[in-house]
């Protein structure tokens, strides 16, 4: 019980240094509310990233163009044994006259060509399969099964648009993003220290008549030192509070603009910042008290002489 | 009671503030400790209440030995011995009644013992009725008497007074003087740092003396005699 009530006092006093000195702690918590914010940009830019890259590799695969005349049977039997295949996800099957439907309406301004369609007479274009695999990385072993004699014959062409060196790209770019968030983040997390180490320093100036009476009655170590800790806590709260204040409408802004350029992809920001609420903004606040905690104690061990 | 065996005090690099003090100070005992400037007198109070360390010697409170007082320990200790000083160390922005109360808040008293003892000290130091004011609205002789009832607040077995005079005038330091003749009558051991050398030869108590860090009189019924 005494310890509850002396706990209780511990809190109490470090609310009122909170309070009474304002201005120390809006800084510091200032400072670490742009820590936090640093954190969740970079977690946005880590969604972003890791959603362009899955957008860009959904979007590669492979055409294998038969001969004109392969039936259609022949075929559905490479589709069967390709969608055996364990690298495969997925084929689809193009007839000759879709085929030609769509580059018609792939040329249709372009009169040149439809016109020595037209000189052709026949649909000159074979059937076509399009062909998905798990793991990019896995298509040049795919289109290797058609360098068999056995289905060389019926094979006018296949083609593979790589689109690995974009998602190379996306992921330098996000890569160098992510290392100046990380510096940015750091850098604050510095001053941070810096301000509260001062913060404390000054509160335990202001307070020192009241410590030295606190010793002098007998006040517990762990009494006089509460206070400067308890004040993490505080801190925590005010910080992780107003990071989500700021972040939060800052998503809201940024997410039409975002799901435009992601069109027709699940992608939501906003949801995966509220599916995740607690691992976020837990973790944020378990780092930032645990960050002031740090520099409390430092700065208590230095300039608290009990 | 209190124990000082060889007792030695050094400050660095080498000034020696005592050197080899033995003194035996008897539970419920009225105690002047006097001398000139510098001998070693807040030196032996602070060697007393853990603030500071002896270089060499002993110390024993009762049956502890608070020579290697640890850290943890120090808090019990100062509960048991009650300290005023010449500058009384109030909080300004406390009332008389939350100076006092404020030594049992710091140490988990719950409010109803708060509400419950706090009255009673002030009763015994004559401020009951002045619980409500301010430092600065009281005299110094009030002011050492708020001192008094919050070092009496733990009900310590020594009170210690550290030229508890040095700023009051005569009529103030007399009633100081009785109220820690009072305290000593209820049992408490009272240990007296004084310059007043019409003060400690009012008290006809026990007078220690120091000089160059050495006890250099003790007697049962003494004067001032530097």
């Amino acid at each position: 019980m005494i310890m509850f009530v002396a706990l209780f006092r511990a809190i109490k006093f470090s609310s009122q240094d909170f309070w009474r000195n304002f201005w120390l702690s809006a800084a510091t918590v200032v400072v670490l509310v742009l820590t936090l914010v640093s954190i969740n940009f970079l977690i946005i830019l880590n969604v972003l990233t890791k959603t362009a890259a899955a957008e860009v590799r959904e979007k590669i695969d492979a055409s294998i163009n038969f001969n004109q005349g392969v039936p259609e049977s022949q075929v559905g039997n490479i589709k069967s044994y390709l969608l055996s295949l364990p690298q495969v996800k997925d084929v689809e099957y193009i007839s000759p006259e879709n085929a030609l439907a769509a580059f018609q309406e792939r040329h249709q301004n372009d009169q040149a060509m439809l016109e020595s369609l037209k000189e052709v007479g026949e649909n000159p274009l074979g059937a076509t399969l399009i062909v998905k695999a798990r793991d990019p990385k896995d298509y040049p072993v795919i289109l290797k099964v058609f360098d068999d004699p056995q289905y060389e014959a019926f094979i006018q062409d296949k083609n593979f648009d790589d689109h690995e060196v974009v998602v190379k790209k996306i992921n330098s770019i996000a890569e160098k993003a992510k290392e100046t968030g990380v510096g940015l983040a750091g850098l604050f997390a510095a001053v941070a220290v810096l301000i509260g180490f001062n913060t404390v320093r000054l509160t335990i100036y202001t307070h020192r008549e009241e410590i030295g009476v606190m010793k002098l009655v007998g006040a517990a170590n762990w009494f006089v030192r509460a206070p400067y800790l308890a004040n993490s806590v505080f801190y925590g709260i005010f910080t992780v509070l107003f990071a989500i204040i700021i972040t939060y409408p800052l998503i809201g802004f940024a997410e039409p603009y975002l799901a435009g350029f992601f069109e027709g992809s699940n992608f939501n920001l906003l949801g995966y910042f509220t599916n995740n609420f607690l691992q976020i903004f837990g973790w944020q606040f378990i780092g930032v008290v645990l960050l002031s905690m740090v520099t409390s104690s430092l700065a208590v061990g230095r300039y608290l002489k009990v | 009671m209190i124990k000082f065996q060889d007792v030695t005090k050094i400050y660095p690099p080498n000034a020696a503030a005592l050197r080899d003090v033995n003194l035996e100070i008897n539970a419920g005992e009225f105690v002047s400790i006097v001398g000139q400037s510098g001998t070693g007198k807040t030196t032996l109070i602070k060697l007393l209440t853990a603030e500071e360390r002896v270089s060499k010697g002993k110390i024993l409170v009762g049956d502890w030995d608070i020579t290697r007082i640890r850290q943890a320990e120090i808090s019990t200790l100062r509960r048991q011995i009650g300290v005023i000083f010449q500058d009384f160390k109030l909080l300004p922005k406390k009332t008389v009644f939350e100076n006092v109360a404020f030594a049992l808040e710091v140490c988990g008293a719950r409010p109803g013992r708060i509400k419950m003892i706090v009255p009673q000290v002030l009763r015994i130091v004559g401020l009951e009725e002045k619980a409500d004011r301010y430092p600065k609205q009281l005299s110094g002789g009030e002011q050492q008497r708020v001192a008094i009832a919050r070092s009496l607040i733990h009900r310590p077995k020594i009170l210690v007074a550290d030229e508890p005079t040095g700023n009051l005038d005569s009529i103030n330091t007399r009633e100081i003087a009785d109220l820690l003749l009072k305290i000593n009558e209820f049992g408490t051991t009272v240990l007296l740092v004084s310059h007043n050398r019409e003060l400690v030869n009012s008290l006809r108590k026990r007078v220690v003396t120091l000089d160059q860090g050495a006890v250099i009189s003790d007697q049962e019924v003494g004067k001032y005699v530097l």
